[in-house]
């Protein structure tokens, strides 16, 4: 009971204190404030897509650097110039840059952001396709867009490096013929328009094209180029023998540790991009899947798409469809 | 860019349901009061509870239901860093003058005192036991202290208890029995 009315004391001592605190009645601008806090985080935005175009430009680069047409496309060689159809999505470790010389010959401008989807379209050449938003959430969100410019680049192989990577790789089976070396593939890329939403990165672009000589055996060079990335031998050869139209190569950080399975949708086959692990992904890898991130490659006709956004799998694939 | 108009958006507008314009039109005026409370400068209480509505817009895991809670707490935390600050650089008479025209010039002294012996005290508390008085002090049920915190609601009253004596303690300490 002397404990309770202590306390009680002490209540009230403690409340008589702070009751000193009561301050005078403020009108504060709230509309201006409401303009403010816009304005911050809108900057705060900006210098965060910023960094982000910075590191979409090296993932970019990367699916560039990995384009390849596919071993069936040989008989079109007559063609030459060929464009890229279908996508493949693997894990590589980063030593499979040693097992090829890479240089561009048109260095892409650095993505930027625009001020719009017509700003976008004069600089792309294109006109960006953007998904239904009102499948994306509701209300709609605002989306930033950005751009990097059109490259092209050249591959040289060199033997020794390859069969050197191989080495280190420890895939010792892996036959490298003499005839390789020094054999060039020319690839261009059209201008890579990106929107960004809150959980939403589109990224979009017109197929590439790829120029090699005729009879140069493309599916084993793949094959070679994925064992060195650290893909065991079955999987090395069944994605090279998988790609059934002149398609483009999505490399990942191995430690990514990214699962891949193919889902159908509107326009054909897509590949749908998990998280393995359900842990964060590496740092600076944007295309990396987060654990509750869904990423979606696929291509149309006229497009090829990445999606990665943190809608469940089924609004996703719809997102997806809605795209032309 | 706003998805229909293609024109630049609003960007009060967020991916999810949550309108974070109408929660900021309902709440920034009374995080405002907390804070102000709290340090005593009205000035700067706006300008922190921008910054506590700054931080709301970058969480998207809090903005639901539960937004009022967590902006409370962030708020009586945003002040309370900025009583320690302020604590640090031993500017309590310049910064937590607070007038009011109908009081008499010793009344101000005499408030102004009380306030800043309150501040100075709350400022040397732990973290959690001001929190706990200030929310108790906002009129929170010992369930909605609870939530805000994010603790037992059972271990509430043991918990404030516990700060009160800490409080009566440390004041006492600084300025002795005055009343």
């Amino acid at each position: 009971m002397a404990n309770k009315t202590e306390q009680s004391n002490i209540d009230r001592w403690v409340d008589d204190r702070l009751a000193n605190l009561q301050t005078p009645e403020s009108h504060p601008d709230i509309e201006s404030r409401l303009r403010q806090v816009e304005h911050k985080e809108r900057a705060r935005r900006q210098r965060r897509r910023a960094a982000g175009w910075t590191a979409l430009s090296l993932a970019a680069a990367f699916v560039v650097v990995l384009s390849f047409p596919s071993a069936r496309t040989r008989a079109q060689f007559v063609f030459r110039r060929i464009a890229l159809k279908g996508i493949q999505i693997v894990g590589v470790r980063p030593d499979i840059y040693s097992a090829f010389i890479f240089e561009w010959t048109v260095r892409p401008t650095p993505a930027h952001m625009v001020t719009g989807p017509d700003a976008a379209a004069r600089e792309a050449g294109y006109i960006p396709s953007l998904p239904d938003w009102t499948m994306v959430s509701q209300p709609v969100p605002s989306f930033g867009i950005g751009v990097m410019g059109a490259g092209a680049g050249r591959y040289l192989i060199r033997v020794s490096d390859l069969r050197a990577a191989l080495k280190r790789a420890g895939a010792t089976d892996v036959v490298v013929p003499d005839a390789w070396d020094n054999v060039q593939i020319e690839m261009d890329m059209s201008p890579t328009v990106y929107i960004n939403a809150r959980g939403f990165i589109l990224i979009q672009s017109l197929p590439p094209h790829v120029t090699m000589p005729e009879g140069f055996a493309l599916a084993a060079f793949i094959e070679a180029l994925l064992r060195v990335g650290g893909i065991p031998a079955p999987q090395a050869r069944a994605i090279a023998q998988r790609i059934e139209s002149p398609g483009a190569l999505l490399g990942l950080p191995a430690d990514a540790q990214i699962e891949t399975r193919e889902i159908q949708m509107r326009s054909g086959t897509g590949v749908l991009i998990e998280n393995a692990t359900g842990r964060t992904p590496p740092a600076g890898c944007v295309l990396c899947p987060g654990p509750r991130d869904v990423e979606l490659a696929w291509q149309t006709a006229s497009r090829t798409y990445i999606l990665k956004t943190d809608l469940n799998e089924a609004r996703a694939v719809a997102v997806a469809d809605s795209l032309p | 860019v706003d998805a229909n108009t293609g024109q630049l958006a609003d960007l009060s507008v967020s991916r999810s349901t949550f309108d974070f314009g109408a929660v900021f039109r309902s709440e920034y005026k009374r995080m405002t009061g907390v804070i102000s409370r709290i340090i005593g400068d009205p000035a700067r209480a706006e300008e922190l509870a921008v910054e506590v509505f700054c931080r709301l817009w970058r969480r998207p895991n809090v903005q639901g239901p539960k937004a009022g809670g967590w902006l409370h707490r962030a708020a009586i935390r945003l002040a309370l860093d900025e009583l320690r600050r302020r604590s640090r650089r031993e500017k309590y008479e310049a910064l937590f003058s607070v007038f009011r025209p109908q009081s008499t010039p010793e009344q101000i002294h005499l408030l102004t005192e009380k306030q800043r012996q309150v501040r100075a005290t709350l400022s040397r508390l732990n973290r959690r036991d001001a929190e706990l008085l200030l929310l108790r002090n906002d009129g929170l049920s010992y369930h909605e202290i609870a939530e805000v915190l994010d603790l037992n609601p059972a271990s509430v009253g043991t918990l404030l208890s516990r700060a009160q004596k800490a409080f009566r303690q440390r004041y006492l300490k600084l300025y002795g029995q005055q009343d």
